[in-house]
């Protein structure tokens, strides 16, 4: 190996330091930065506040733009809950028009919470105070589409599935929903919030105004006696096609 | 054999009520740090549990594949409809009116019953009536003693002297209806006060109620 010594203009050498060993550092990863649904998110959540504001303020397009993003929501889950579309569709429009005359009282946090709030109190209020109307429940319109042949069931499926697929995921979709129907009110409404609706355990507790051990124990009991129920339903369905 | 099996049966319900509530738990990743490698260890031993699992694991997901109904019609809000449900400043204005001449109302109710416009000057009163009756007392005269020689009044009668004309009898004052009332308000003001108050709330009341904002029965786009 050459050793090359160096010089100054002094002619006196230069002792150069020796190389430095840098310590093994662990640079910062991106994990605990927010990815880009997460982004997207805190973006729309941003959007929806300056709306609420606005629509505080009075200004009524902007109501309707939130009115837009969560009345599919509040639908679904009215429908959920009291298991007939004309009852679905009164729930989710005295909700909006409570949530109108109310936006006064909305002090901030989680507005989508806030509206749900509404919505789960406008079912049980008319689940209290039900009159048997026509049914227009999941099974008399499953039987309806039947015999139309399976045309216009209402669900947002995308028209290019495999027909038997499609009959077979209907046929899963009727048996959950009826298991459903026959949980009671409290578990119903934390198993759509979190499993139908995907609300986290935190928002189903603004939602409820439960504490996060009611929700757990609820959610659990729920789960477990609706497995119960798509069990017995299942067993049932096969001894009646038994020959 | 039954009572093995009972047991058995009693077992089993022991063992469900103890690891299914944490299964549900599991599934989300809310187990504590103590509990989820307790679970998992026996889950590990414990096939039936492990079944329920799975079982429980199908029963999230079937709920999570319902697909979402299309909504049968929009639900945004009219700006005429808007109008019924929002609460015009009129309406705030009737409201605080209303309440302020209630409020007023009951105060002064409160202080008239209370006596804090109570009347203190009674004795006037018993003095107008005793002096009116002295008046008719001086005009008299008591009648006359008659003698029982030949008639005529007799000079020695105490009630003739001049001294008693001049100086009547002091009269005891008599108690009258007036004076049975003991507390009379001498502030008539107040009345008048009182029934513009109660106009005024009544007025801002039914103002109030006619300009109430209204849900329609039902919004139909």
């Amino acid at each position: 190996m050459q050793v090359i010594k160096l010089f100054n203009q002094k002619k006196t050498p230069i002792v150069l330091p020796e190389p430095l060993t840098l310590p093994e550092v662990e640079f910062p990863t991106d994990a605990g930065a927010a990815g880009p649904a997460e982004v997207e998110a805190n973006v729309e959540i941003a959007r929806q506040e300056k709306l609420v504001q606005s629509a505080q303020q009075g200004d009524l397009a902007a109501f309707n733009e939130l009115v837009i993003c969560y009345q599919q929501r509040v639908y679904n889950l009215s429908y959920r809950l009291l298991d007939d579309r004309e009852a679905a569709a009164d729930a989710a429009q005295d909700t909006f028009i409570h949530a109108y005359r109310a936006l006064g009282q909305y002090r901030g946090g989680s507005f989508k919470s806030w509206l749900l709030r509404i919505a789960t109190n406008l079912c049980y209020d008319q689940l209290r105070a039900k009159v048997r109307r026509p049914s227009t429940s999941l099974e008399a319109i499953l039987e309806e589409a039947e015999e139309s042949g399976g045309v216009a069931l209402g669900y947002m499926e995308d028209s290019g599935s495999d027909p038997q697929d499609h009959a077979m995921r209907h046929e899963m979709v009727r048996e959950v929903g009826l298991a459903l129907q026959q949980l009671p009110y409290e578990q119903r409404l934390i198993v759509v919030l979190s499993d139908v609706q995907g609300l986290s355990y935190e928002e189903i507790v603004e939602v409820t105004n439960c504490s996060l051990g009611t929700v757990k124990s609820r959610l659990s009991r729920g789960r477990l006696k609706l497995r119960e129920h798509l069990q017995k339903n299942r067993e049932l369905s096969a001894e009646d096609m038994r020959p | 054999m039954d009572e093995l099996k009972l047991v058995a049966e009693t077992d089993e319900d022991r063992h469900q009520a103890e690891w299914l509530p944490w299964l549900s738990l599991y599934l989300d990743n809310r187990l504590s740090a103590v509990s989820q490698p307790k679970l998992e260890g026996h889950l590990s031993e414990c096939a039936a549990c492990q079944e329920e699992l799975v079982a429980l694991r199908q029963t999230v997901q079937a709920l999570q594949a319902i697909p979402a109904l299309k909504i049968p019609r929009s639900f945004t809000i009219s700006a005429a409809q808007a109008r019924t449900l929002r609460p015009r400043p009129l309406y705030r204005a009737a409201q605080f009116a209303a309440a302020a001449a209630a409020a007023f109302l009951i105060i002064s109710f409160g202080l008239d019953f209370g006596g804090f416009f109570a009347d203190t000057a009674i004795a006037p009163v018993q003095a107008v009536v005793s002096q009116t009756e002295e008046t008719t007392l001086v005009g008299t005269r008591p009648p006359a003693p008659t003698c029982p020689n030949n008639g005529l009044a007799c000079a020695q009668s105490a009630a003739l002297t001049p001294q008693a004309i001049a100086t009547p009898e002091p009269v005891t004052p008599v108690a009258t209806p007036l004076a049975v009332i003991t507390k009379v308000s001498n502030f008539e003001g107040i009345r008048l006060v009182e029934l513009a108050l109660v106009g005024l709330t009544l007025a801002a009341g039914a103002c109030a109620f006619a300009l109430r904002p209204r849900a329609p029965n039902r919004l139909r786009s």
